[in-house]
């Protein structure tokens, strides 16, 4: 199999997943868009090192959010030329629903946010999320339930029981 | 205890997975591979204007294209009879076009049917040469409809865009049948195959599979009339 087909069996295999992890992350489908796209084109140039990583999707998802952060400075500047030429709005396709839980998480603290998009979307576990975002599981576990319960209070609707209810993660 | 949240996030996932709109793999490869060159130029998103829009997902026809083409003569026959949604329409100089092929005739060469997602490509004598399905403006970014008028052809395009922040993409299209008047361009995209005659994919731009979008480009002349209904 050549590296090409190689490549685009993985990207097309992960891409739809990652990004999605990112909207969630990020909050808005235009920047994750374009920073997974990013970050799968660096994947490419180092393919022969990705390729053998034990996780490539991880190191992509991580390269996303990475560029994503490091872009945030230039956002301010960089929000005129955006609603000038950039998309025309925010999470076009998406239910309420949907974009009243991407909203929600947008206003949990980041690192939480990290945390509960590894964990319930991305389907890693404690010790994967530590790993990725390079904290100790003991740190993650916290973030995981302090982001559940703001997240809960910030959904804050009446009839969604629990929302004082300790989770446990495992 | 099982939890609201806990449905919400999981089926949130899957939304999100639905909605995300991805670019074919040889993009993204050929992206890696431009920044493999050390010297990453930063395009100027105003160097981008007809650029930045279908396949980068950004834009729509909403703004319109041709300022950068100044100078020149304004081609003959250049009657808009586009309608609203094609609005305004300066009509663009023919900088790019060859001279002495404006022999536009009166009727339409290609009419396309954004509903049908058909093509269908007449020559001079009315007769219906080729039927192509196409895909055209996805709902929100509705194809602009009316008469236009083929402004120019490239064998190939570069679009651009910086709306990454750090780095600028830099893609190539192939096969691209420009109209004027704020008209869509015809080109071949690939990386929506699938969806040709069936479905409503681009920002508004009329994508084709490449053999077509190649047959389209051999067989249209500057000035030639496209009618899109």
């Amino acid at each position: 199999m050549t590296p090409e087909r190689d490549f685009d069996e993985f990207y097309l295999g992960s891409v739809r997943k990652v990004t999605a992890q990112l909207v969630a992350m990020l909050g808005d489908q235009g920047e994750a868009e374009d920073a997974v796209q990013e970050a799968y084109a660096r994947a490419w140039q180092r393919w022969d090192s990705v390729s053998r990583m034990d996780d490539p999707v991880s190191w992509v998802r991580v390269v996303a959010y990475r560029i994503k952060v490091s872009s945030w400075r230039a956002a301010v500047r960089r929000t005129v030329a955006h609603r000038r030429h950039g998309p025309p709005a925010d999470l076009p396709d998406l239910s309420p629903d949907t974009v009243a839980l991407v909203a929600a998480l947008r206003r949990i603290p980041e690192t939480q946010r990290r945390a509960i998009v590894l964990y319930h979307l991305a389907g890693l576990t404690v010790e994967q999320v530590a790993a990725e975002v390079g904290a100790p599981a003991g740190t993650v576990k916290a973030r995981l339930s302090r982001g559940r319960a703001a997240l809960a209070q910030v959904l804050g609707e009446p009839g969604v029981d629990g929302v004082k209810g300790r989770h446990s993660y495992a | 205890m099982h939890d609201v949240i806990d449905e919400r996030l999981a089926r949130l996932g899957g939304s999100l997975e639905a909605a995300a709109e991805v670019r074919p793999p040889t993009l993204v490869r050929s992206r890696g591979e431009e920044i493999r060159s050390a010297h990453r130029r930063r395009v100027m998103a105003v160097t981008a204007t007809s650029a930045a829009v279908a396949i980068l997902g950004v834009g729509s026809l909403a703004f319109r294209t041709g300022s950068g083409h100044r100078g020149g003569t304004i081609s003959p026959g250049v009657s808009v009879s586009s309608s609203a949604s094609a609005a305004v329409a300066a009509p663009s100089s023919g900088a790019t076009t060859p001279s002495g092929s404006t022999t536009a005739s009166a009727e339409p060469v290609v009419v396309i049917d954004v509903k049908q997602d058909t093509m269908r490509v007449y020559d001079k004598s009315g007769q219906i040469v080729k039927t192509v399905p196409v895909t055209a403006g996805k709902p929100g970014y509705p194809s602009p409809v009316g008469v236009f008028t083929v402004k120019a052809k490239q064998r190939q395009a570069t679009v651009s865009s910086n709306t990454i922040g750090i780095d600028s993409y830099s893609l190539r299209i192939d096969w691209v049948v420009e109209l004027d008047a704020g008209g869509p361009w015809l080109y071949a995209m690939p990386f929506f195959d699938g969806t040709f005659g069936k479905e409503n994919r681009t920002h508004g731009h009329i994508g084709m599979n490449t053999e077509s979008a190649q047959w389209l480009y051999d067989h249209v002349a500057v000035g030639d009339r496209v009618q899109i209904q």
